[in-house]
């Protein structure tokens, strides 16, 4: 029995060890085909990426068509894995449904209302799925925003979601008697209109709230009571309009009631819905795609408060703004027997009051101890004291002017000062301007036609939108530390250091950047216009030069147009706020993140692969490793042709060969004189003979190192230990080298034959240890090279394409030969590349050095 | 339809009419054009676009192709039928060989493929600007 088994085991053992000559064809063909696709979905995430700037025209059909391509090469990255490990291609099947319906949530928008939560914290808002106007409406939404990425002060609160509204029309069967209302108000019958309406209201009062929300709204109180550390948390509660026909500054206007505790909280709810519903402006009607959600705001003691207008709606050709103010509390505002406070603010830095009336105040609403409130009598000797000061309306100036900016259209802002004289925002609404004003507005198209064009089509746009300032040109960290208010950030470099001041800045123009790098995240986040990569052209700028960008066209004039800037902030639509904007915003974020970095981690499996990111870098990994493992375990087997290539220089390549063309004898590994790929002996030979592998090591400057710590892992910069070994396919003409060295990641796919119509390279490269503006110096150096040398090439982010075709076989050998110097050239450019300058010596070097090994082109680079 | 446009009579400004079925291409546009100097009056359905192209002549029309009702071929060809001297762009998201074909043998200036740059189309339009005739440009 025992050695029956024994010879089953053999037996099976024989049948493996067979396998491997079949597997490995397939393996490598799966390989093959997985590094290609792995480039296409490279660059259709770089693309969409690039849709975010505003730079581009795009629609929804751009979106669905792009996705579906996405789904499609991701779903057969999937199944090619199954041809390497079935077990772990049927999870990784798992996890990309999981995403792909994630996506697809994303693409349909609103949710139903069943699935919709029924209360929701301020501090919640920011995750992207369910940041949707459908449940909190926008001014909800606005608020949050000022909060999570202004960083501004706001109450504390939460939200019922408009599922609170629909429910509660639902329970009490009301919709009926609102249509009953608005058929008649409808057929002009006014008498029995008025009956029904009060039929109605009296339903909605006598209205009671299902019990599961009625739990719900409770959770969240008691939430709120833990994290204030009060049990007797008293809210300002105001009503908010979602209409999906209808924008934010079209929304119905609630009032704000005040002081009220957690059991007053579904009265006033129901209040709010009656105004909705019974409001004379019929923002509802029965069936609509409306609704109401509810926001409540732990109140807080102001001192004053007040409202401002960023722009005078009457006449906004003057740059000024309105801000109205009184002592106390808000409500105050409203009370037509105590003056308020009138101030004219210019809306340019310093904001200099312009005129103000102080009003006689005679009483103000307080906010008691027990969370009331009341009003109080005024003491007469500071009845006609100004209700802000100077310090205060500049500090809300300052404060207005970049959630202007921010929101890019003219706001309507509730604002109060506590007793620490701490700025809170209350609310926000977008001010309409009429058409009219807008039609009064000097020509746009004439101021343009008079400013004078400093430089246009420069750079990549990261963030469009118009902004008017002065240039404050940034060298180093001291120039950051003075950094003023208002200014428009002008460096040569992008640096993620320039976040100290990004709140502070109006625009931004770089020498070097693009659209993925940290300083366009930063940009976007805050919608600062910016335009990087402007290269020389940024060093016509001065510190103190006035200026205006336009980067919705990508054009800098000199001087102020604030004419420019009026008209965008009174455009109608708003690109950030557009359906598709949102969309592609939401969608992209189950895509690009890379989650998986360490393949020696536990989590890198394929249930941790959270995005499609992560799903090509598991099955990229996983081929890899699947390959490698075939050479290293079936090494004696001649039919496995894997072998370590050995190079004087440490490259860590192993050759994988198509055509089985290397002699056996040698054991694993293979000489340099052995190898038979015409791409691959040249790229090598480019590389000896070019000297420019530098085994010298490198001072690394703080600012590099520094950043080395901080940066944000991702794929492209993985350290090689994390990633594993580099891997070349070739043949007798072809080469595919994924070659990581140090924390960059070259690709090169070439072909070169006597059929030169075959012949073509394509070098990818990406990644760098040093923060972006370097690694973008890196790339633009390799782009200049390229270019030199009549590569086509395209930069995405810290991503360059050169590509080359249809040249005759020694041309083509003389472009690997340049590529191989390029490899020992660029190795630790990132960390040498210190600036401008220096980028400039390094082109000029590198062709010096370069010319003497490529003899077809070194002709033409002597010309 | 949406538009804004200065009056009529004096016909300095270049006309422009966009059609598109996709809203945001119209939202995004429009305000780009006008701020360049521009007239124009965007269209998200083709039907009412053609009832205007039978009110007024326009110097340039921008139309998708692939839209509900009448097609973007179709509404061109009336373009130029009524109006040979209006110029013609095509921005589609289905850009294929044949329909670039076709259209560049109805006499369209230019054939873009969605997603564009802002900027690319504004540069066409300035090109196709200094183009015609100076009489009835500013």
């Amino acid at each position: 029995m025992k050695s029956a088994v024994g010879l089953n085991i053999n037996r099976f053992l024989f049948w493996k060890r067979k396998e491997p000559a079949e597997l490995f064809s397939i393996v490598f063909k799966k390989f093959r085909v997985i590094i290609d696709r792995n480039v296409k979905i490279l660059e259709l995430m770089a693309d969409m990426g690039d849709k975010l700037s505003g730079e581009y025209i795009f629609d929804r059909q751009y979106i669905l068509s792009t996705t579906k391509e996405l789904n499609a090469l991701m779903r057969q990255h999937v199944v090619d894995l199954g041809n390497l490990d079935m077990k772990k291609s049927e999870e990784l099947s798992g996890s990309f449904e999981r995403i792909r319906g994630f996506i697809e949530e994303e693409m349909k928008g609103t949710t139903s209302v069943s699935s919709k939560p029924v209360t929701c914290s301020m501090d919640d808002l920011m995750i992207p799925s369910r940041h949707t106007a459908d449940q909190l409406g926008h001014e909800n939404i606005m608020i949050c925003e000022i909060k999570q990425k202004l960083k501004l002060n706001t109450p504390d609160g939460f939200f019922l979601t408009t599922r609170v509204f629909s429910e509660f029309m639902i329970h009490n069967d009301l919709e009926p008697y609102a249509e009953a209302y608005f058929g008649r108000l409808e057929k002009g019958h006014g008498k029995e209109a008025e009956r029904a309406l009060k039929d109605l209201r009296s339903r909605i009062s006598e209205g009671t709230f299902p019990k599961p929300l009625v739990s719900g709204i409770g959770a969240a109180a008691d939430r709120m009571e833990r994290k204030t550390g009060s049990d007797r948390v008293s809210y300002a509660i105001r009503g908010c309009e979602w209409a999906k026909d209808r924008g934010s500054d079209r929304a119905l206007q609630f009032r704000t009631i005040l002081g009220i505790h957690r059991n007053g909280i579904l009265p006033v709810c129901k209040d709010i819905i009656m105004d909705f519903i019974c409001s004379s402006r019929l923002h509802y009607y029965p069936g609509s795609d409306s609704g109401v959600s509810v926001g409540l705001f732990a109140m807080i003691d102001l001192v004053t408060s007040g409202l401002l207008m960023t722009l005078d709606p009457k006449n906004p050709e003057n740059e000024h703004m309105i801000v109205e103010g009184a002592f106390g509390l808000g409500g105050s505002l409203k009370d037509s027997s105590t003056g308020l406070d009138h101030y004219v603010v210019a809306r340019d830095v310093p904001h200099s009051v312009l005129s103000m009336d102080v009003k006689r105040k005679d009483r103000m609403l307080i906010l008691r101890r027990d969370g009331e409130t009341q009003w109080m009598n005024i003491p007469h000797y500071t009845c006609r004291a100004p209700s802000l000061k100077p310090a205060q309306i500049e500090i809300l100036a300052e404060t207005a002017i970049l959630m202007e900016r921010y929101f890019k259209r003219p706001l309507s802002i509730a604002w109060g000062f506590d007793r620490e004289d701490k700025l809170f925002i209350l609310g926000v609404r977008p001010l309409t301007i009429l058409a009219d004003g807008r039609d009064g507005v000097s020509p746009v198209e004439t101021a343009i036609r008079n400013a004078k064009v400093l430089f246009s089509g420069k750079g990549t746009v990261v963030q469009s939108g118009v902004s008017t300032g002065r240039v404050f040109v940034v060298r180093n960290d001291e120039d950051l530390d003075r950094f003023p208010q208002g200014a428009i950030l002008v460096s040569a470099q992008s640096s993620p250091r320039f976040f100290r001041v990004i709140r502070k800045a109006k625009g931004i123009l770089t020498g070097v950047g693009s659209s993925t790098g940290h300083l366009a995240t930063m940009a976007r986040e805050l919608r600062i216009p910016a335009i990087v990569n402007c290269g020389e052209a940024v060093k016509t700028l001065c510190t103190g030069d006035e200026i205006t960008i336009d980067a919705s066209v990508n054009v800098v004039y000199g001087g102020a147009v604030k004419e420019l800037q009026r008209f965008e902030l009174i455009e109608e639509d708003l690109f950030e706020e557009s359906e598709e904007y949102l969309m592609l915003r939401r969608i992209l974020k189950h895509i690009s993140p890379l989650n998986l970095v360490d393949p020696n981690s536990r989590k890198f499996s394929p249930a941790g692969c959270l995005t499609y990111h992560d799903i090509m870098r598991y099955v990229h990994e996983r081929a890899i490793q699947k390959l490698i493992h075939l050479s290293t375990t079936y090494k004696h087997r001649r039919h496995v042709p894997v072998y370590r290539l050995e190079t004087h220089i440490p490259l860590g390549i192993f050759l994988a060969e198509i055509e089985e063309k290397i002699k056996p004898g040698g054991g694993n590994i293979i000489l340099e004189k052995d190898v038979h790929s015409i791409p691959m002996t040249a790229m090598l030979n480019g590389l000896h003979e070019s000297g420019m592998w530098s085994t010298k090591p490198l001072s690394v400057d703080m600012g590099s190192f520094m950043s080395s710590l901080t940066r944000t892992f991702s794929y492209s910069l993985s350290a090689p230990e994390e990633v594993g070994m580099n891997l070349a396919l070739i043949s007798e003409e072809y080469m595919n080298l994924n070659l990581r060295l140090g924390y960059h990641y070259t690709i090169i796919d070439a072909l070169i034959s006597d059929r030169f119509e075959e012949n073509r390279i394509s070098f990818r490269f990406f990644g760098g240890v040093t923060d972006f503006s370097r690694r973008s110096m890196r790339v633009r150096f390799i782009g200049k090279i390229l270019e030199a040398f009549d590569f086509k090439v395209e930069l995405h982010g810290d991503l360059v394409i050169g590509r080359i075709k249809k040249a005759s076989k020694e041309r083509m050998v003389g472009k690997m030969k340049l590529i191989g110097g390029l490899i020992g050239y660029t190795r630790q450019l990132d960390v040498q590349l210190s600036g401008e300058r220096f980028l400039d010596a390094c082109v000029e070097d590198f062709i010096s050095k370069i010319k003497g090994t490529m003899e077809v082109d070194s002709e033409q680079h002597n010309q | 339809m949406n538009s804004i446009t200065s009056n009529d009579v004096g016909r300095e400004k270049l006309q422009i009419l966009i059609l598109d079925d996709e809203p945001i291409v119209c939202k995004r546009l429009k305000p780009a054009f006008l701020k360049a100097g521009y007239d124009v009056e965007t269209f998200t359905d083709s039907a009412h676009a053609n009832e205007r192209i039978c009110e007024k002549d326009f110097d340039i029309v921008i139309t998708d192709l692939k839209m509900e009702g009448m097609s973007g071929m179709e509404f061109l060809t009336e373009v130029k039928n009524r109006s040979p001297k209006t110029e013609v762009i095509v921005i589609t998201g289905f850009a294929t060989l044949e329909a670039s074909k076709e259209s560049s043998e109805k006499g369209v200036f230019n054939f873009v493929a969605k997603p564009f740059k802002l900027t690319d189309i504004l540069d066409m339009v300035e090109k196709l600007k200094k183009e015609r005739p100076t009489s009835n440009v500013q």
